[in-house]
């Protein structure tokens, strides 16, 4: 049974035999900074996470300035994300949702306003997606009951709002 | 030139420019294809039942039961999510969501559901976790609501509650 890549590097065991994928297609990238009046009034926004802090892939799969992840590769694909808003005010609903070429996947449904705290709320989500060749995901925020005045916070040097994902098998 | 494949056999696939997949690795996808009206809300335990199973690769996850069982030994990680509702009485002030492994139980989510949708709207609640499994070990999810009568539903269509799972190591 091979236990070694012989040829190339993309599958690399280490000395005490742990193993990495150098170039296995996967992303992490935060929001920098905050974003202010995206969502509230039922606008579904697409969080822009501008600070990437890697894409790992063949050729860059996420792109930043529309906040879409698109598969290099078919397979099956592992997603982390979350988010953390704030003013939320009279908000009545709050909806993260992971929107993929095969569906959308609710990750987090409630009434933010009852639960936050000092009117801001981070919450998080994962799912496995079956994606197909040039398949795509972003991550969506939806927040009605008020006006257009919910703020997604972000900060320049640790993710409190995030989306990341990898090709898993 | 680059191996693009294990020389003894297709398991393990990696693409011209690194991508790897694991074709046969067991995994598992499902999701429910329409509402189970009026499961709980009285305290009565559901098993959920994903029924439509987007991949389920070593035919490990049974949609009649809604149980995995490994077809391997190993550490497996599992992503789930639930959508309930149809609106929450203000009685219902107990939810618990369980995943139930041969090895231990997890608690999922153990909250106050009027609260956290305040009566108004749907809840998603989302969870991944790692078990070690044996060979033939199982695992289900429960979910049950406490406190009013039997009017809260699961929700179905697109992946709003799905169950997955992957062996990792």
């Amino acid at each position: 049974m091979a236990t070694r890549n012989s040829e190339n590097s993309y599958i690399t065991i280490g000395a005490a035999n742990e193993i990495n994928y150098p170039v296995q297609p996967s992303f992490m990238a935060y929001l920098g900074a905050q974003v202010a009046d995206v969502t509230g009034d039922a606008t579904a926004y697409t969080v822009l996470c501008d600070q990437v802090v890697w894409d790992q892939a063949p050729t860059p799969s996420y792109t930043a300035a529309t906040g879409i992840f698109a598969a290099p590769v078919a397979g099956r694909y592992h997603f982390s994300c979350g988010i953390t808003m704030s003013s939320i005010g009279a908000t009545t609903i709050y909806f993260m949702s992971l929107v993929t070429t095969g569906g959308t996947y609710s990750l987090f449904q409630c009434s933010p306003s009852v639960i936050a705290v000092g009117g801001v709320l981070t919450v998080t989500g994962s799912a496995y997606v079956n994606m197909a060749a040039g398949n795509t995901a972003k991550l969506v925020i939806t927040c009605s009951g008020t006006t257009k005045t919910v703020d997604i916070e972000g900060q320049a040097t640790d993710p409190i709002t995030w989306f990341s994902g990898m090709l898993a098998c | 030139m680059a191996t693009t494949r294990n020389a003894a056999n297709q398991n393990i696939t990696v693409s011209a420019a690194g991508a790897i997949n694991y074709p046969s690795q067991p995994c598992f996808l499902a999701t429910y294809s329409a509402s189970a009206a009026d499961a709980t809300g009285d305290g009565t335990v559901v098993t959920l039942k994903p029924d439509t199973i987007t991949y389920n690769v070593g035919s490990g996850y049974s949609a009649a039961s809604g149980i995995f069982t490994a077809p391997r030994t190993g550490k497996y990680s599992f992503i789930c999510g639930v959508t309930s509702g149809l609106g929450y009485f203000i009685t219902n002030n107990a939810l618990l969501w369980k995943a139930i492994a041969t090895s231990r139980t997890f608690t999922l989510a153990q909250l106050n559901p009027y609260q956290l949708a305040l009566g108004l709207a749907n809840e998603s609640i989302n969870a991944s976790f790692y078990v070690d499994m044996t060979a033939g070990d199982t695992l289900y999810t429960t979910f049950v609501v406490t406190g009013g009568a039997k009017t809260v539903d699961i929700l179905g269509s697109g992946f709003r509650t799905f169950m997955s799972g992957k062996l990792e190591v």
